[in-house]
This record gives C-alpha cells, structure tokens and sequence, in this order.
C-alpha cells in the first residue's frame, strides 16, 4: 500500500491546537491521498447520500457518484429506500444516464437498455438475463443493497457495513436541533448543485472555520456576527459545532425575507450554528431553515455542493421570500467558494508547506485529525515512520 | 519564453522591468503551475516570491493569468501582500508583517515567517526568474 504522509506531517495535524498546522498539500491534489481517502475513510464511516423527502414514491431515485463510487437510491416496491452501486452484474455498465439525478423508474431499474442486457427491477432483483441459457436462474442473482441508517429523515450509507450507529454519532446535534422540530420541515424540491474544481477538505476547512468571516464576508456575514467572538465546541460524540453569536438582529441585518421558524427559543436566535457530523454530514440553521450541505468528493481536485433547503410548510405560500433566502445564503456562499478555488491553486504549490492554525480554526485542526487518525486507524501503514 | 543555462537551470522570461519600476509594482506569472509574484520592494529590488500564503496556502494575487494563458496576465501596484483568504499581510520583501489576532497563536514568531523566494535576473530591460529558491 502507498505512503501518503511522513510522520511529521501526520505529527504536525494531529498534536495539541496550541501546536497544530493544517494538512499538507498533497491531501488536496494527489489521487494516491484521494483514493485511500475513498477506501479507508468513506468506506467506514457514516455518509449522507439522500433524504426521504427525495424518495416520496415507489420507484422514485436519485443517483449519486461518491468518491470512485456511482449509487443510486431507490424507494423500492415494498417502500423501502435501498442504495445500490448502480452497474449491471453482467455487463459491469452503469444503467443510469446521469449522476446527480432525480427521477423516476417504474417496474424496472435505470434508465439505459442496452440490447440484450440483464433487466432487474426497482428492488435490485434480476428479472432477465437474455444473454444466458434457459437453466440460470435470476432469482438466484440481485444486486447487493449497502447499509443504510435513517436519522431525521436522512438516509445514511455505511459501505462496510460496519459502522456504529450513526444515531449515537448524532446525540450533540440532536439536542442543538431539538426546537426545529426537523420532522416538520418541508425539502424544498430542488436542488442546488455547485460543481467545484477544489478538493473536498478545501470545502469542508472554510465551513467549519470563523477566521475568515473578517476578510472574506467582511461586508456580508460579519456585520452580523463577528468571526473573533466565534466558540467553536470541543467535539462531542463526532460533532463539530461552530458557535457564532449574533450581534444585530440577524433577520433584519440580512433581510432573508422569512421570519425566523417559531418553536426556536431566544437561545437559538443567538446564533448562527454551523454543524458537522464527522466527516461527511454538513448541516446549518439559517433560523427561518435548515440547510443541509451534501458535500460529494468526486476526485482529488474535484467535489459538489449540493443545497438541501427545509423550510416550515407554512413558508411555501411565500415563494418570493423563499426565493429571497436562498438568493442571501448562496451569496455568502458565493464569497466562500471564490475563497476555495484560490485555496485550491494555493495548495498546489510544490513550496506550500503545513501552515500553523489559528485558535479560531480548531474546527479545521478537530476535522484535519480526524481525517488521518482514522485512516492511519483503518491503515497504519498509510503513514511513512521511516 | 524559457533559456536553459550551461548550469542546466531554467530561466523563464516573465516580463519587462519597465513594468515593474516603482516600488510596489508588480506582475504575476504561473511558472510550471507554480504561483509566482515578481514585485519591486521598497528597498528597489526586484524580488520573485511565491504566491502562496504560509497559513493555509491561498494564491495571495488571484486571476494570475490572463484568459489566454499568457504567462503575465495580471500587474499592478501595491503596499503590501495581503492575503485574501485570512489576512495575513507580506511585505514587499516577503516577510510577514500582520496576522490577525496572532497573539493568541502560541509561540507565533512572524519574523520566521516569509514566503520563498526565487533567483530572478534581468537582461536588456527584460525579467528572467528560475524556479530555484534564494
């Protein structure tokens, strides 16, 4: 197995904050760092892939591409939601057409027939196998449906099927979203998709840090809470939780359109909490909504941001407000994804070297760490002791 | 435009002194995919610094080449080298001079901090660096 780290590197990331320093560069531009990634960190972790709001009918899909990794999810005749890899066992073919795709397959799966190709149906069963003799038996054959854990109407996949459950990873944000009464809201149906030429750590560092609010939104987010007051949580359970109190009143200051969701308590109208379920569940309260942020690593210099927006039922008789904040949150996300393309060329240097992290930045050493100690954990091997 | 020397080292021309004459003047090149700033310091010397930012590794100058690829897309004049991303600000020289709330950064020395530097000559009014470091 490759190398991917020299002990000091990995030293350097995983020491006390008061010492720390961010990643090197290679774990934001080499395919070898981005493919152990895909082996011994999503295979044994929790990654959010859909949410049962996207899956309403029997045969509803969404087909999604992971790491090296193509699903699809599917609601399958008995109501269940399963996620497959979505190739043909015979043919090796991915039978859907496009990746990042809602939609809908009636008795059979995919949307691509080949001449004659095996035929399954919505459950992953095999129906046909034209290209072999009358004796082989498709009901002898289906297509391996991966663990799933549903939280809050979250579908989560487990590829090795050995994870703990994601529940007991969840209990720090359970209780930070206990007024939001998440079974009530409402996904907009649509998706917000951003194709990003960045690695997805450089993603993952900006939203789990405040030190840059003072110069990236300086005219946007700041005037309302400061980065410099910003409490970033130790991690509990595997939650991240950046604190960041508000200063003025966040609904006027940003005029978001919608008032703030009715069962949150002055507490939670005193900041703006940005969550991060280890490593993979990005999910933030824009108090009037719940965004969920499904951030998909697609190569080592590629990902997707896709926006999930939950709202009250009550808010879709304003469409124009709903509008209005969507339009305020992808501006500011606009400013920080400017803010990872450059990142991105940075860390491409072959003279950029592990940078010393800022306090303000203990999300990124909480999330950096865990990163390597759970690969080096997976694969010791993966770290030169030489 | 790139020469190779007897000494086998690449020098690739990046511009025209003229460009750069003033003290903080400056013109950005992409050199091999390697972020490079040729900037003229206040104490009048023309200096070839790496772009990249010694906190989190961000292009201090974005939009580097022009949208033909030409290799001096983007000059200008500045005070200093401040970062985009976190704020940390360079001199014209280099060194870092700022970090916001770096007090509270333990053991944080800004004087050991300084972005690499590169060997850069001129010849007949026009610039040449390498992609050796000083």
């Amino acid at each position: 197995m490759q190398k991917i780290i020299d002990l000091d590197q990995y030293n350097k990331v995983t020491g006390p904050l008061s010492k720390a320093h961010g990643l090197p560069g290679e774990a934001y531009t080499s395919e070898s760092f981005f493919n152990a990634e895909s082996d011994h960190l999503f295979k044994s972790e929790w990654f959010p892939i859909c949410h049962e709001q996207m899956l309403v009918n029997i045969g509803d899909y969404y087909t999604i591409d992971v790491f090296s990794h193509k699903f699809v999810a599917i609601r399958g005749t008995d109501g269940e939601i399963r996620v497959m890899e979505r190739f043909c066992l015979d043919s090796g073919k991915d039978m859907f057409l496009s990746s990042f795709t809602q939609g809908h397959c009636e008795d059979v799966l995919g949307t691509v027939l080949r001449h004659k190709s095996w035929v399954y149906d919505i459950n992953g069963q095999l129906l046909m196998a034209p290209s072999e003799g009358e004796d082989f038996d498709v009901q002898s054959v289906s297509i391996p449906c991966l663990r799933l854990e549903t939280w809050k109407g979250f579908v989560f996949l487990n590829y090795d099927g050995a994870a703990e459950s994601f529940a007991n990873s969840a209990k720090t944000l359970e209780k930070w979203l206990k007024n939001y009464h998440l079974e009530r809201l409402v996904r907009l149906p649509h998706l917000t998709i951003f194709e990003m030429d960045t690695n997805w750590k450089i993603v993952a560092e900006n939203y789990i840090e405040a030190y840059h609010h003072m110069s990236i939104h300086k005219e946007t987010f700041e005037q309302v809470s400061p980065g410099r007051n910003t409490k970033v949580h130790d991690l509990v359970d595997k939650t991240i939780v950046l604190d960041m109190p508000i200063e003025v009143d966040f609904a006027k200051a940003l005029d978001w359109g919608l008032p703030p969701i009715e069962s949150l308590s002055e507490e939670d109208l005193a900041t703006f909490p940005v969550w991060l379920v280890m490593p993979f569940f990005f999910i933030t309260s824009l108090h009037n909504s719940i965004a969920w942020l499904q951030l998909v690593p697609i190569s080592a210099t590629k990902s997707m941001w896709i926006g999930h927006f939950f709202f009250p039922e009550s808010s879709y008789a304003e469409p124009d407000s709903i509008k209005q904040t969507l339009e305020g949150g992808v501006a500011i996300h606009n400013e920080d994804m400017d803010a990872c393309v450059g990142n991105q060329k940075g860390v491409s240097s072959k003279h950029f070297e592990q940078g010393r992290l800022h306090p303000l930045e203990k999300g990124v050493w909480l999330f950096d760490k865990y990163i390597l100690e759970t690969m080096s954990k997976n694969a010791p091997e993966l770290v030169d002791k030489a | 435009m790139s020469i190779s020397s007897n000494s086998g080292e690449t020098w690739h021309r990046v511009g025209s002194s003229s460009e750069v004459e003033k003290p903080g003047q400056y013109l950005t090149t992409d050199i091999s995919g390697e972020p490079i700033v040729v900037v003229r310091g206040n104490d009048n010397k023309l200096r070839a610094l790496s772009r990249v930012c010694r906190h989190r590794g961000f292009d201090l100058l974005e939009g580097a080449l022009s949208p033909d690829g030409d290799l001096h897309g983007s000059c200008g004049q500045v005070k200093r080298l401040r970062c985009p991303y976190h704020a940390w600000t360079y001199s014209l020289e280099g060194g870092l001079i700022a970090a916001p709330m770096s007090d509270q950064i333990e053991g944080f020395n800004k004087f050991e901090i300084a972005l690499p530097e590169f060997k850069i000559q001129t010849m007949n009014d026009e610039i040449f660096i390498s992609l050796e470091r000083i």
